[in-house]
């Protein structure tokens, strides 16, 4: 343009004003992202006290106070007069239930099929039920839960002694964000054990070691 | 002018961008570092729930331990002495098998998480159960248990381990170190252990009642028996009795623990061929039986007697003071007889004594008839009663009717009463005479009341005499000689005499109307001590019936019958719910009666169980009592069981066999905690009475069962 001449230290000030902009962006990017707590661990904490609470809750809590507990055995209905075959538990804390559901129906598996099913095999199904209802008390209006209570396996060549059950309430795609543990033991001494189960499948010519410990894992998952 | 910034705007922002760049650098770091707690506080917590799971296992293998204790005691609870005993026995068996339970667990955690060790104290001890002796001695060094009642007979178990005894749990590389000391705690133990044993101890000292006065043993027989009686035919049974002894039995069950083993008496009731409807509702056969007459009234009746008594006394009150006047005027004869002066006061004085002796005279006789008015009370008494009462329309005709073989108390008392009025009326006219003589002054005034005193003494002493009687009659009773049972000696039928006192009017004295009055009496009150046993017999079969919720049990039972192995062992696993909700008890029994006898007690039946019962005649009254008498005994074989269950809380995980096929399969079930009591056999036995007053009966044979 003629007249007009362009100060070369107008261009220099326009370049520098648009660096420093551009940094100004930057850092402020920067800033933005960078969040003084870490949700996830938060999180977590937070799930992994719920679930030690609510293992405490299984270990001190009665079956009463979640409205009571009972089952019937499974007997011929001519044995059984008026409520004879029914088992109130209902002083029993549910850590309790859980242990003596353990005991009174340890499966044995033999070439896929699962025998040896006791009068008990009722209390089984009732305890789930009733502890499903109790954790969605609970837990299920925060998170998604799995309550899984197993043994450690006998295993012999032909068939395998064990306990498991497992209840769950949580949508697949979720995050797992915690998992606790307790361990519980079978109220029996090791060698009284092993003659039940040898009892079961007749006579071995090994010596049982079974294990007495029943693990009680809780696994809290987000919603 | 040249105008230069500080520095340029792009170095600004540099440094501007260092700047945030170290800021977030250190936020990130901080971040870390608070993830890192978190961590640890997270790991803390788990540590602290594990450890805490270790403890709360602590307790459950306290509780399993007594509850494995409890089962075993309480199954042979008749092997201890006492309470103390027993509960010292738990306690002993409890802290072994504790220490059985948890000498296994510090290796059974540090298997599953090397993280957990539990420290026992005195880890040396011994993995099988150790006789109670042994355990006393570790007493101090090992576990001690100590129960205690908790509310409706729970047991509250107080447990004292070795101090030291923790659970210690730490992080794999020992930086954070947890230790729970695990040293007292106490566990409450879901069984009713002394409710039933306070239960079963308040059945077992009820046994020997049984048979008391009032059980429903002696009360069913008793009802059955008197309704018999007034039927015309008593006959014992032995299925009868075997019933009614399940009966009682079941009943005092039902009256310690709210509920009976129904099952297994309607069985029995069944077994034994009985009428279980029948049998139950003896207690219809009570209210048939309606006592003739009450103790309350004969007492009148005696009143009655005693009221023509007073009369007597009365009357030979009065007759004793005759003389006195006689005596008293004869004196005043004597002193004045010289001195006419006062004459005429002299014979005042022995008008007034003479006079006074009519008066008496006459009062002596209104009190004769004063008898004779209360015999009439008496008869007025009973005719108000008659009715349809047999026994008091028998009693008035043998108070009043004709006996040909002597005369009956009615006819006595009149007689005697007539008698004794003639001879006072005569008594009465000399007085009258003698005033008359000493009015008229026609006398020597000495004389004559010394001869008027003469005959005033014979008079009186014939009027009081208290003669013999007159004569006795023999009476054919079919009766023994005495009532005092002796079996050695059979008794004989025999006669009876009867006393009689007046026959007629000449030998009539008050002495003689007292003693029969006297005999009367005493028959009253027999009869009335009879009926005192009636009245009483009555209150109590009113008072005991079978409870209605016992009744409806038992026959709604009567058709099941449960053929089983071991009734026991199956009672275990499922026992009977109880009859009543509280206190929850369920009940099983096991005893055989091994005989049953019958032993007539009355004279009569000494000879024959099938002679006519004895009679007991009351004479003086003229009335027959019927009496039989019975020792029933039964005998109940060695070996009885009584085990109560506690329904309510079937909590004990326990083995148990269960057929399956030709064989059995052993399974793990909950079973309410037992208790139960072995006792040794022993005989029952009271006495069945019956006294029928006015109704002959007839006595069969007792109907025994065939071998």
């Amino acid at each position: 343009v003629e007249g007009v001449k362009v100060d070369d230290r107008g261009v220099g000030y326009l370049t520098d004003m648009l660096v420093f902009a551009l940094l100004i962006s930057l850092a402020s990017l920067l800033l933005a992202e960078a969040t003084p707590v870490d949700s996830r661990t938060e999180s977590a904490r937070y799930a992994a006290s719920f679930a030690q609470s609510t293992l405490s809750a299984l270990q001190h809590s009665t079956a009463d106070e979640f409205g009571g507990f009972e089952y019937e055995l499974d007997v011929p209905c001519f044995l059984a007069i008026g409520g004879s075959a029914k088992r109130n538990l209902r002083h029993k804390t549910l850590e309790q239930l859980v242990v003596e559901d353990a005991l009174c129906n340890l499966h044995i598996e033999a070439g896929g099929v699962e025998f040896g099913l006791g009068p008990t095999h009722e209390m089984d199904g009732g305890v789930q039920e009733f502890l499903r209802g109790v954790l969605d008390e609970l837990i299920a209006g925060r998170f998604g839960y799995c309550l899984s209570i197993r043994t450690s396996p006998v295993d012999l060549d032909f068939a395998r002694v064990h306990f498991e059950s497992e209840i769950k309430n949580f949508d697949e795609c979720s995050r797992k964000l915690c998992s606790e543990k307790i361990v519980a033991t079978l109220p029996v001494p090791k060698e009284e054990l092993a003659r039940r189960i040898q009892r079961s499948l007749g006579p071995l010519p090994l010596k049982l070691e079974p294990d007495l410990v029943v693990e009680i894992t809780l696994e809290l998952w987000s919603r | 002018m040249k105008k230069r910034g500080f520095m340029p705007f792009s170095a600004a922002g540099i440094v501007i961008v260092m700047m945030v760049v170290a800021m977030i650098g250190h936020g990130t770091w901080l971040r870390h570092q608070s993830s890192l707690a978190t961590i640890e506080d997270i790991g803390s917590a788990e540590l602290l729930t594990t450890a805490v799971s270790v403890q709360n296992d602590m307790r459950a293998a306290a509780r399993y331990a007594v509850y494995r204790a409890l089962w075993e005691v309480s199954k042979e609870a008749d092997r201890y002495e006492d309470e103390a005993t027993r509960k010292s026995a738990i306690e002993c068996l409890a802290a072994g098998y504790f220490a059985e339970l948890i000498a296994e667990l510090p290796s059974a955690y540090h298997q599953h998480d090397a993280r957990i060790e539990l420290e026992i104290q005195n880890p040396s001890a011994p993995s099988n159960i150790l006789p109670i002796s042994d355990w006393l001695g570790l007493l101090g060094t090992w576990p001690i248990f100590d129960l205690e009642e908790e509310g409706e007979g729970y047991v509250l178990a107080k447990v004292r381990l070795p101090e030291g005894t923790k659970v210690r749990a730490s992080y794999w590389d020992n930086t954070l170190v947890l230790e729970l000391p695990c040293e007292n705690f106490d566990v409450f133990i879901d069984s009713r252990y002394f409710l039933l044993q306070e239960r079963e101890d308040r059945f077992i000292n009820g046994i020997p009642r049984l048979d008391g006065i009032g059980s429903t043993w002696w009360v069913a027989e008793y009802a059955v028996a008197w309704s018999q009686a007034l039927c015309g035919m008593v006959q014992l049974s032995e299925r009868r009795t075997r019933a009614f002894f399940e009966l009682a039995w079941a009943r005092h069950e039902y009256d310690t623990f709210g509920s009976a083993d129904y099952l297994e008496t309607s069985a029995k009731l069944l077994g034994l061929g009985n009428d279980v409807t029948s049998v139950l509702n003896f207690g219809s056969s009570a209210a048939e039986i309606t006592p003739p007459i009450s103790a309350a009234e004969v007492e009148t009746m005696t009143g009655y007697i005693d009221d023509c008594i007073g009369s007597i006394d009365r009357a030979e009150s009065e007759l004793g003071g005759i003389s006195g006047y006689i005596e008293r005027a004869v004196g005043y004869a004597r002193e004045n007889l010289e001195n006419q002066e006062v004459y005429s006061f002299m014979l005042d004085n022995v008008r007034r004594e003479l006079n006074g002796a009519i008066e008496s005279v006459g009062r002596a006789r209104a009190h004769t008839q004063g008898v004779s008015r209360g015999f009439e009370d008496l008869l007025g008494y009973l005719r108000g009663m008659m009715g349809g009462n047999e026994l008091v329309q028998q009693l008035y005709r043998g108070l009043t009717g004709s006996n040909g073989a002597y005369p009956v108390l009615g006819q006595q008392v009149s007689v005697g009463v007539a008698g004794i009025d003639s001879k006072l009326v005569a008594l009465e006219g000399s007085l009258r005479t003698c005033l008359r003589q000493v009015v008229d002054n026609s006398a020597s005034l000495e004389t004559l009341l010394t001869t008027l005193g003469r005959e005033v003494d014979a008079c009186v002493r014939e009027v009081l005499a208290t003669s013999a009687p007159q004569h006795r009659v023999e009476i054919e009773y079919p009766g023994p000689k005495n009532y005092v049972y002796d079996p050695g000696n059979e008794p004989e039928p025999t006669s009876r005499e009867i006393e009689v006192y007046t026959v007629d009017g000449s030998n009539a004295s008050l002495g003689a109307l007292r003693a029969i009055l006297v005999n009367a009496k005493s028959d009253f009150e027999r009869m009335q001590g009879l009926a005192e046993i009636t009245d009483e017999m009555r209150e109590r079969l009113n008072d005991v019936d079978i409870d209605d919720a016992l009744k409806q049990k038992l026959l709604s039972e009567a058709d099941f019958e449960l053929k089983l192995p071991s009734r026991e062992s199956m009672y275990e696993l499922l026992p009977p719910p109880p009859i009543d909700a509280q206190p929850g008890l369920s009940v099983f029994h096991d005893f055989c009666i091994s005989d049953v006898s019958y032993k007539r007690q009355d004279p009569f039946g000494w000879a024959c169980e099938e002679a006519p019962p004895t009679v007991i005649p009351l004479q003086f009254i003229g009335l027959n009592l019927y009496w039989a008498q019975w020792e029933i005994s039964l005998g109940v074989d060695g070996g009885v069981v009584e085990e109560v269950f506690d329904f309510d809380n079937p909590v004990l995980p326990r083995e148990h066999s269960l057929p399956l096929g030709i064989g059995e399969q052993v399974v793990t079930v909950h079973k309410p905690l037992a208790y139960r009591c072995e006792m040794p056999g022993g005989r029952f036995s009271f006495t069945l009475v019956i006294v029928m007053p006015w109704r002959e009966f007839t006595i069969a044979g007792p109907e025994m069962m065939v071998p």
